[in-house]
């Protein structure tokens, strides 16, 4: 598998997964123009694509991924009042397929509506990649994971020192520590899974994360190399 | 005896007794109205309705202690949750109670010195006069248009108490002041500067807006007045609950990371709820493959 960062963070997130024959697109925050021309502007192997929840850095597009016949699948909170024939949608422990993809769905920990995250394997390798964003923490623990596409936003001493120095309101870093994941939960997370062959850590926080610490120290505590996801990057998976 | 007898006993007969002490010591002094036996009986029934935001029965996640604090705390106050004075709400293991807007009513209107409580919404348009007399604010005329009721256009509210000396206290607040109380509601129903069309916030705007004016008023009022301390201590405890502390939060969350973090097993059903097209990753040579669905 083949994983593209087309965007990670709060102003648009979108992932492409490339299987052997299939693509998978992971969220829908992303303008579908830049999307096509990162698929080189071959949709037919797009199988489909997962939306983990309705914030528009995540959601925002999905009505031009929709006209352009991509099959979008997220759950009926997510989806709200939208209506097109290309909804797929899913709930919190279902098994589903996307092309080549097997895709186990469950709840995150997000202030909106039925929000998910996903475990995706290759039914050609049966290797699996679990993909945890916008989510306090994972109340889940998953057998064989090879690949941790996951969340790591702030730092608690970060945004601590941010909200001395008045850069943001407490109320704001409040609503960040209920809904996104905190360095030491990710790194918790991370060490639940010793076997992983590879770290992409996402969805860093503009203000309240450090991408240099955070690789380095999670490098230094993890088995396997960690890498924080920046536009443009490719990785072997 | 079954699990939920067991709790009964270790949190609603726990409940009776001490509220048997505090009338005898006369500590407290219920309403004529208010038999919190009964009060009891129905927060029983509704509290075995109650589910976590996961689906999962809230006397089965929450801690007894929280939830024989919450009972209590209810009956102090004088609340009916069969009439929607207050709610059982869940956070983590934590029970918590919840008044509602009649609730702070009740409770304030049973203050001794009170006589009447009265609040109004102020839409644009509106002619509202507010004199400062001897360091008070006093609203002095408040002229309405039925046209100019439109819960979109509110622009702010208050809500005045009337003290049996006949003394007036009057608490105003602007929309922004409003919309700044709401930033810190557990219910999220700010996005940014706009509230949320599809909060409750959203939809009944002019009713929460009166609801936070009356709460801000009846708090501010309850802490000056005379009432026993077990009354007043119950009801600022229940008005924190529907804010988000900065300590409390911090503490809620990382208490339930520590219990709930990675623990549950779960993995791929046998049960598939779309099935793979057969022949679907089939790829013929110098043949695109066809698309999943």
């Amino acid at each position: 598998m083949k994983l593209i960062v087309i965007g990670s963070s709060s102003k648009g997130n979108c992932y492409i997964l490339e299987g052997e024959h299939h693509k998978l697109i992971l969220e829908a925050g992303i303008k579908f123009d830049e999307v096509k021309k990162a698929l080189e502007f071959k949709l037919d192997y797009v199988a489909g694509c997962l939306v983990t929840h309705s914030h528009k850095d995540h959601l925002g597009h999905v009505g031009n991924f929709l006209i352009n016949g991509i099959q979008v699948y997220g759950s009926k909170g997510t989806m709200g009042e939208l209506n097109n024939h290309n909804i797929n949608y899913v709930k919190s422990k279902q098994t589903f397929y996307v092309g080549e993809f097997k895709i186990l769905a469950f709840d995150s920990i997000h202030d909106t509506e039925e929000p998910l995250n996903f475990l995706i394997e290759s039914s050609l390798t049966g290797e699996r990649l679990l993909f945890i964003t916008d989510s306090a923490y994972c109340k889940y623990k998953f057998k064989d994971i090879d690949y941790l596409l996951v969340e790591c936003n702030f730092k608690e001493s970060i945004i601590q020192k941010n909200v001395e120095d008045k850069k943001i309101p407490e109320f704001i870093a409040q609503r960040i520590r209920e809904t996104h994941m905190e360095f030491e939960t990710t790194k918790r997370l991370i060490l639940n899974y010793p076997g992983v062959k590879k770290v992409i850590l996402i969805h860093l926080s503009d203000k309240n994360s450090d991408p240099g610490l955070f690789e380095e120290e999670l490098t230094f505590h993890a088995n396997c190399p960690v890498h924080v996801a920046k536009v443009g990057d490719e990785y072997a998976l | 005896m079954s699990d939920l007898a067991l709790l009964k006993k270790d949190t609603v007969d726990v409940v009776t007794k001490k509220i048997a002490e505090f009338k005898n010591t006369g500590e407290i002094k219920f309403p004529e109205t208010y038999c919190p036996e009964n009060a009891l009986k129905s927060a029983w029934l509704i509290l075995q309705e109650v589910e976590t935001k996961d689906k999962k029965k809230a006397l089965d996640v929450c801690s007894k202690d929280s939830i024989a604090n919450t009972l209590l705390d209810m009956v102090i106050q004088g609340l009916s949750p069969a009439k929607k004075q207050c709610y059982f709400i869940p956070y983590g293991s934590q029970l918590q109670l919840q008044r509602s807007y009649f609730g702070t009513l009740a409770i304030t209107k049973r203050l001794k010195e009170i006589k009447d409580i009265r609040s109004q919404v102020i839409f644009e348009d509106d002619e509202l006069e507010i004199t400062i007399e001897d360091g008070s604010r006093k609203i002095t005329k408040h002229i309405q248009k039925l046209q100019n009721i439109d819960t979109n256009k509110i622009i702010g509210a208050y809500t005045i108490i009337e003290k049996t000396d006949e003394t007036i206290y009057t608490e105003i607040m602007s929309m922004a002041q409003i919309m700044q109380a709401w930033r810190q509601s557990k219910m999220y129903p700010m996005d940014g500067d706009k509230i949320k069309e599809t909060s409750v916030h959203g939809k009944f705007t002019d009713q929460m807006a009166l609801k936070t004016v009356i709460n801000r008023a009846c708090k501010n009022f309850a802490n000056t007045s005379d009432d026993s301390d077990i009354l007043i201590e119950s009801f600022n405890r229940t008005t924190e609950n529907e804010y988000k502390g900065e300590k409390d939060v911090k503490r809620d969350i990382s208490q339930e990371i520590e219990e709930n973090a990675n623990k549950e097993e779960i993995d791929f059903k046998e049960e598939v709820v779309n099935e793979v097209i057969e022949g679907d990753f089939v790829v013929k040579e110098d043949e695109e493959p066809s698309r999943g669905f």
